[in-house]
């Protein structure tokens, strides 16, 4: 129905919206605001709502600690490596399953997996491809004739086996995206560039990834706010923070202060500290993505 | 350049196996310069040859030759063709310019061309080596320069060559004030403009058009052909395109070739064939209103129609299908009475229609004639204008 918008159609599409509403409202917009509120004390108790010492001195806290610039640290280089690997590698996958393989429809199958299996479970058989005794990759390592490596127990290793998990477990939902969005484009386009004369890699560059650049953007800032808020990865990889804190990232930090230290209040200023990250993140690829993404 | 298609034939195969012929056996010499129109009813294989000329659909069987050339296994970027899609396919995310540049710019001859040959090049340096301490290796080495000098600056001149055409390119189709903008900005016209300018900017040796004008409204419709008649005059490239549209296939083309199924029914300029079809298929697709049939004896040397006699002929005892044009009907004293029901004025016509042997039928009348509704008014069939053709559909007459 096409239609001005009355009073009564709009009362008619907010009652469609409440349910909706009413979740979004109850676990989103309400712990936001809460615990928004809450870091501004310096002493707080959940349970009946009541603090004492109206200030910043949370915040301050937070910034002074070590522990939290280590988990800040870690977790932009996790963002910086993982965001665009992962979209190289799974563009790659996507443009040769694209290809018209055979059996096209089992590949996708296969590389969707990951996304719907439970990502502690992945991770648990990752700790076995990152075993550094009898682990996969140490085998193919030691074949190729390098020194085996201890992925999960060195502190300087913990978190390339973090990124390497993480990569892998982005690509399965990055490909479908960028297969659906392949498959969105029209077939005379490629007519025409063969015509035109465009060689395989200039059709790539030139037309594949332009027409491709909504999605593009649309996965970039989907990961980059997912990467930034890393967690269950490092749950399911070591079951604590790595080796020496040496895979602790933002979100296992909060989730630490709140649980195991019981400070909510800190836990709360750390929170809005990493919302106004990634919301300034998200703003400055939204404006990138104004300038690159033509169409 | 001429393109002759020999015994060409394309067979599309579904994943059970079934096989449909798209195009059976076809054998036409299309002539260099003109302006070709492969007609045809929807399925009738049309623009499947057309991208079997393009080189976009590989044959099943028979050849193609350009000239003398046989294009069949050369890829399409190969065969010096431009053709233009029916939806057009300019690239959205680039401006017109960058549309009509990018044959250009994948071309290797065109940026070659700015480059010192290294083969030129190795052959110089040999030679200089072979000359040391010879007095001639100075004139060499001169030499050597100057044709070094002529390939200084080859990025500039590139780009200054490439602007060049595409102003040039861009002026034959009248987009000169478009070249900044992006597909989404143009009207369905200028797009079709820019499209045929992208076809013509490698200065190709066949142009072809896949259904040039059905994306356009009908005032543009008129206002294009001519444009594509005027571009291929100017130009004078070989030029096929292909419509389902007779009227517009009939208005432009030099040559005509229509196609059934697959099958060739006949080639010829448009007016030779709206005279003299060969077959009952052809006679029927050409012409608007569409010509009328009726099933007739042929007895004692007459046309039977119902018990009235239309002509004389010199054919044999046999059932006929006579093909009227509504143009051959004319309205006499004494002759075959009809009732007309229907009148319309189309433009400067009159066209009537009136039952005759229980069929309906069009025939176009002097515009003068004072007729209603309802009238009884006496006809008959000119001289000129109908066709017998027998059961088969072959000519007879």
């Amino acid at each position: 129905m096409v239609g001005k918008t009355t009073k009564k159609t709009y009362l008619q599409a907010f009652l469609y919206l409440l349910p909706a509403l009413l979740i979004i409202f109850t676990f989103v917009i309400y712990p936001l605001i809460r615990s928004f509120y809450m870091s501004f004390f310096t002493d707080y108790n959940i349970f009946k709502h009541t603090g004492s010492g109206f200030g910043f001195v949370s915040y301050v806290k937070v910034l002074q600690s070590e522990t939290f610039w280590k988990a800040l640290k870690n977790t932009a280089i996790y963002t910086a490596v993982v965001v665009p690997i992962s979209i190289i590698i799974s563009l790659g996958i996507a443009v040769l399953l694209n290809n018209k393989l055979k059996g096209m429809k089992i590949f996708e199958t296969l590389y969707f997996l990951p996304y719907i299996t439970n990502v502690i479970a992945i991770g648990l058989a990752f700790r076995f491809i990152f075993h550094s005794n009898y682990g996969f990759l140490n085998y193919i390592l030691t074949g190729l004739g390098m020194d085996p490596v201890v992925w999960l127990n060195d502190t300087k290793y913990a978190l390339i086996s973090l990124i390497i998990f993480g990569i892998w477990g982005g690509l399965a939902f990055k490909i479908v995206v960028f297969l659906a969005g392949l498959q969105g484009i029209d077939k005379q386009y490629y007519q025409a560039a063969k015509v035109d004369g465009a060689s395989k890699w200039t059709v790539f560059r030139r037309i594949t990834l332009p027409l491709l650049s909504p999605m593009i953007a649309y996965i970039t800032v989907i990961s980059l706010i997912g990467s930034f808020k890393v967690y269950v990865e490092v749950v399911g990889l070591f079951g604590n923070a790595g080796p020496a804190d040496s895979a602790m990232t933002l979100v296992y930090y909060i989730y630490e202060l709140f649980y195991s230290s019981y400070k909510p209040v800190l836990a709360a200023a750390a929170s809005v500290i990493m919302f106004g990250i990634i919301l300034i993140l998200t703003f400055i690829q939204l404006a990138l993505n104004k300038r690159n993404v033509h169409y | 350049m001429d393109i002759i298609l020999k015994n060409l034939s394309k067979i599309f195969s579904n994943k059970s196996g079934e096989e449909t012929v798209a195009v059976d056996k076809l054998d036409i010499k299309i002539p260099s310069g003109k302006l070709v129109g492969l007609l045809g009813p929807s399925g009738c294989g049309k623009s499947t040859t057309l991208y079997m000329i393009a080189g976009l659909h590989e044959p099943t069987e028979g050849r193609i030759f350009f000239g003398d050339e046989d294009v069949t296994e050369i890829p399409a970027e190969k065969r010096g063709i431009g053709l233009v899609f029916q939806n057009y396919a300019l690239y959205p995310h680039m401006t017109v310019r960058q549309n009509i540049a990018f044959p250009l710019q994948n071309s290797k001859e065109f940026r070659q061309s700015f480059k010192a040959d290294p083969v030129k090049v190795s052959e110089f340096k040999e030679k200089l080596t072979e000359l040391e301490g010879n007095p001639e290796r100075e004139k060499v080495q001169a030499e050597y320069l100057e044709y070094l000098e002529q390939f200084k600056d080859s990025r500039k001149k590139y780009k200054a060559e490439m602007e060049k055409i595409i102003l040039e390119t861009a002026k034959i189709v009248d987009i000169e004030e478009l070249l900044n903008r992006k597909p989404s900005q143009l009207s369905g016209g200028q797009q079709q403009r820019v499209a045929i300018a992208r076809a013509l900017a490698k200065n190709p040796k066949v142009l072809l058009l896949d259904e040039p004008l059905s994306n356009l409204d009908a005032r543009l419709r008129l206002q294009t052909r001519e444009e594509i008649k005027k571009i291929q005059r100017r130009t004078g490239i070989t030029t096929v395109f292909v419509t389902h549209d007779q009227e517009e296939a009939m208005s432009i083309s030099d040559e005509l070739v229509v196609l059934k199924d697959g099958v060739l029914q006949q080639v010829d300029a448009p007016q030779n064939m709206y005279n003299s079809p060969e077959n009952a298929f052809v006679a029927q697709f050409l012409g608007n209103p569409p010509i009328n049939t009726f099933d007739v004896e042929i007895k004692n040397k007459e046309i039977i129609l119902n018990d009235y006699s239309l002509k004389n002929v010199n054919l044999e005892n046999q059932t006929a299908l006579l093909a009227v044009r509504p143009e051959a009907f004319k309205v006499v004293n004494d002759g075959i009475e009809v009732k007309v029901y229907k009148v319309e004025h189309i433009g400067r016509d009159k066209l009537i229609g009136f039952e005759l042997n229980d069929q309906k039928v069009n025939a176009l009348v002097d515009a003068d004639l004072d007729l209603k509704v309802g009238d009884k008014v006496d006809i008959d069939i000119r001289s000129k204008g109908y066709y017998l053709f027998d059961k088969e559909g072959t000519r007879l007459m």
